[in-house]
């Protein structure tokens, strides 16, 4: 009983140091600190990155001995911070100094780039809050496929980054200072964010991007385009083989919207054949569509079947009144109208840019599986051959507090 | 041979003085803790068990090391 | 029985099946939808189905087991039926597998920290508090480790599927046709591979006799399963329809890259995916703890040592170079792949051969 009891407490004894040595361990690594305490005043928060190509008369770069001496492209990456103790300031009057730095440098590829502005900041670059992704118009045609996937190879930059592809040049658009925005990416990604108020632009981000570059090559971007003071945003760039092939203006980028079944506002106005002069806006309050193949042997044929909901917002006919022959005629003109858009758009795509980026072929894999592994192969010819059937179906729902 | 060496290969890349400390931590544990521990519970046979774990992982562990550092 | 794990060794049949539910949840879950896509193509959303019924039937045939051999883990009654060598053969398999897929898992849920939180802390430390911190809840026992898992459960399950839930609105339903193109042989070759996966059921080959109720641990396995197999066309069917069937194949870990797409109106959670990955760090940690509980377990069983505890950190080493040895995400996904499979030949296919085997041989009670 009573060795029992000595070596018991001894136990104890040898227990209570041991555990003693193993809190003074704990406490060695936890008073050693993180290695991943980085302070928020040593990082650079990247809000938007701009990237353009070179020529290559105009580039500078000495050849480092040693390493890859072939640089056929470099790259001018251009990325807006904002500077955060100007941002704390700006919130009483106005202050002097601008709100963000914009700072370029060049580079082979965009790690390099990146690690050489992170030296230039003094701080670490963070694309954990990055907005937009601006690609230059030359840089587009040689392809974008190499600018990507930095940005889908790092963890922090997330899928909802804007990917728009500029008109000349892109660091124009982050070095102008928007009127009622603290930085011209946070303007830019707002106006995309609400491009169901118009439908003639489209919102593209990577993360969607990607899905229908993998799929295809092919895909429909957002355009912008630098003024003085403010930046264009409207229409969209056509990607064929992840290059840069041409330009849809606003309204064809919302019949393409249409076709893609992506519109979700937007005015779109008539004559009023009944007076001189007269118009009648509609606002679409809700659109539908519906897409279903057909093939027959090699002959492909898409329905396409839109229906359209919305409002009157201005009616300058006869007498100003809404009367049911003016709801009539609303319904029938804008679905001319709109099927008129659809078609010219579609015979644009197939006979100038050659371009399938509304995915038909994705939807006839989908939908048509033993079909499309006989036309897989051949689907480029084939697509430009394809016929739509179109059928837009409109219906006025109010007219505002007045008849 | 060539497993031999890959294996060698591979310590030289991660075994370091740090996973020396864990196993010897380990071992040190074995047999102040456990081994006391199933003494006092009448579990004669899981005490010695445990005993020789802890010794054998420590010396184990150190002559590894030595193999690592100083000998390939 | 009772001296063998002396104290808190009875769990009820609701906590077998939170432990099932919660075992299997770890970082494989993520690649689920690549590894599954991969095999069936548009289908993979499809997978669910066969699956179940396979699990379902390996899981019924180690309820048999344990009711032909009343109160024994599958390290004795393979020896019974298999004969002393062959039966710790398979044991030292098993054994080998629960502490191979603990490595993994370990060395999976390090590369994804680094990559996501911790950028600059070294894998090994990562590694080493994760395990340390792992192997001590496994050292008292399967019901501290039961009511750790329900806790774990309800914390983690809703939150994950309530972030779930906000990446809903970006699915396309065309992305999940077509179905039945390739014929049901595939779909079902698919479901059959997908078991290994489930490193759930392998609990059933220990923890069988220690239920409370032996009588309801098949309906509890059951549900156990159904729960699972449900979380799991939740989250393949909505990666699949959100990316589609290439971004699929081409995104490494599509379960976790899945919440970067959320789209919320306000900008008030910029990082949601820090907050996701965190979930995932609560899952894992009783997955880890569980295998070593069945690692250490089995092995005192082999040795005829009473007492399973003093082997727990012993084995920590092991893990920890087993999890630090390869040397890429490649390898990680390479070995996850061999180890799918080894999980096949242990819950695909010994359970049914056992049983056979021991019917034949006529061993075992007369149920």
């Amino acid at each position: 009983m009573k060795r029992c009891s000595y070596s018991s407490s001894l136990h104890m004894k040898v227990k209570r140091r041991l555990t003693l040595l193993l809190v003074i361990f704990l406490f060695c690594i936890g008073a050693s600190g993180c290695w991943d305490r980085v302070e928020i005043d040593e990082r650079a928060f990247v809000l938007g990155v701009a990237i353009d190509l070179v020529p290559p008369s105009e580039s500078h770069i000495e050849p480092i001995p040693g390493q890859v001496p072939i640089r056929d492209n470099i790259y001018d990456m251009t990325v807006e911070i904002p500077i955060v103790s100007q941002m704390a300031g700006a919130e009483g009057g106005s202050s002097e100094k601008e709100p963000n730095w914009v700072i370029s440098s060049t580079g082979a590829d965009i790690t390099e780039i990146s690690r050489t502005i992170m030296h230039r900041a003094n701080r670490f670059l963070f694309y954990g809050h990055q907005k937009v992704l601006v690609i230059g118009e030359e840089l587009a045609k040689e392809g974008i496929k190499p600018i990507i996937d930095f940005f889908d190879r790092e963890p922090e930059t997330n899928k909802r980054v804007k990917l728009i592809i500029a008109e000349r040049d892109a660091k124009e658009t982050l070095k102008i200072t928007p009127k009622l925005s603290s930085a011209a990416s946070l303007y830019i990604f707002e106006i995309l964010e609400h491009e169901h108020r118009s439908s003639r632009l489209i919102d593209s981000n990577i993360g969607r991007a990607l899905v229908s570059l993998r799929e295809s090559g092919n895909a429909l971007l957002a355009r912008v385009r630098a003024s003085e003071e403010e930046v264009v945003v409207g229409g969209s760039a056509i990607i064929k083989d992840w290059k840069l092939v041409g330009w849809l203006g606003e309204i064809e980028t919302r019949a393409a919207m249409f076709v893609m079944g992506e519109v979700r506002g937007g005015i779109i106005t008539i004559q009023d054949p009944r007076a001189e002069g007269g118009k009648i806006s509609l606002e679409i309050s809700s659109v539908k569509r519906i897409i279903t193949p057909y093939v027959e042997g090699d002959d492909v044929t898409f329905n396409i079947e839109v229906l359209i909901e919305g409002d009157i917002t201005e009616n300058t006919g006869p007498n100003l009144t809404v009367s049911r022959e003016t709801v009539e005629i609303a319904q029938e003109r804008i679905g001319v109208l709109v099927k008129e858009d659809i078609k010219s758009i579609i015979s644009k795509v197939q006979q100038e840019f050659k371009a399938d980026f509304f995915l038909f072929s994705h939807l006839l894999a989908a939908r048509r599986p033993h079909d499309w592994k006989r036309l897989e192969s051949r689907w480029n010819e084939i697509f430009l051959k394809v016929k739509l059937n179109i059928d837009v179906r409109v219906r006025v729902r109010r007219f505002g507090v007045v008849r | 041979m060539v497993i031999l060496s890959d294996i060698f290969s591979w310590m030289k890349y991660s075994y370091n003085i740090g996973f020396v400390f864990f196993i010897i931590g380990v071992g040190l544990g074995s047999i102040f803790l456990d081994a006391n521990q199933m003494k006092s519970k009448g579990l004669t046979r899981e005490s010695l068990v445990s005993k020789w774990i802890g010794i054998s992982y420590i010396v184990i562990s150190i002559f590894l090391y030595i193999l690592v550092e100083f000998i390939i | 029985m009772r001296a063998l794990l002396r104290d808190n060794d009875r769990i009820t049949p609701f906590e077998l099946a939170v432990l099932m539910v919660i075992v299997t949840l770890e970082m494989g879950v993520t690649t689920f939808p690549r590894t599954m896509t991969e095999k069936v193509g548009t289908e993979s959303w499809l997978i669910p189905l066969p699956g179940f019924l396979f699990s379902l039937l390996a899981v019924y045939f180690l309820v048999r087991l344990s009711k032909l051999f009343p109160g024994k883990t599958f390290v004795e009654y393979s020896q019974e039926i298999l004969g002393s060598i062959i039966g710790k053969l398979f044991v030292i398999i098993v054994i080998a597998f629960w502490v191979s897929t603990s490595a993994r898992i370990l060395r999976q849920f390090a590369d994804v920290m680094k990559v996501n939180l911790l950028f600059r802390t070294p894998i090994e430390v990562i590694i080493f508090s994760m395990l340390l911190f792992a192997a001590y809840p496994a050292r008292y026992g399967i019901e501290p480790m039961a009511r750790l898992a329900i806790i774990v459960a309800f914390v983690t399950i809703p939150v994950g599927l309530f972030l779930f839930a906000f990446v809903i609105p970006q699915a396309k339903f065309d992305n999940l046709l077509p179905v039945f193109a390739q014929g049901p042989l595939l779909l079902l070759k698919a479901g059959f591979l997908s078991v290994g996966s489930l490193e759930g059921i392998e609990l059933l080959l220990v923890l069988l006799p220690f239920i409370t109720q032996p009588r309801k641990s098949l309906k509890a396995s059951t549900w156990a399963l159904a729960v699972l197999w449900s979380i799991i066309f939740i989250v393949n069917g909505v990666v699949l329809a959100v990316f589609g069937e290439k971004e699929v194949m081409y995104l490494l870990r599509p379960g976790l890259t899945i919440i970067q797409t959320i789209e919320l109106p306000t900008l008030f959670v910029e990082r949601l995916s820090s907050v996701y990955v965190a979930t995932w760090v609560a899952l894992i940690f009783p997955s880890i703890s569980m295998f070593l509980f069945l690692a250490s377990t089995s092995l005192a069983k082999l040795f005829g040592l009473k007492e399973q505890k003093i082997l727990i950190y012993p084995l920590t080493p092991v893990i920890f170079a087993l999890a630090i040895l390869p040397s890429n995400v490649l390898e990680v996904e390479n070995i996850a792949n061999f180890l799918e499979q080894i999980g096949v030949f242990i819950i695909g296919i010994m359970p049914l051969f056992l049983f056979l085997i021991a019917k034949i041989r006529k061993k075992g009670g007369s149920y």
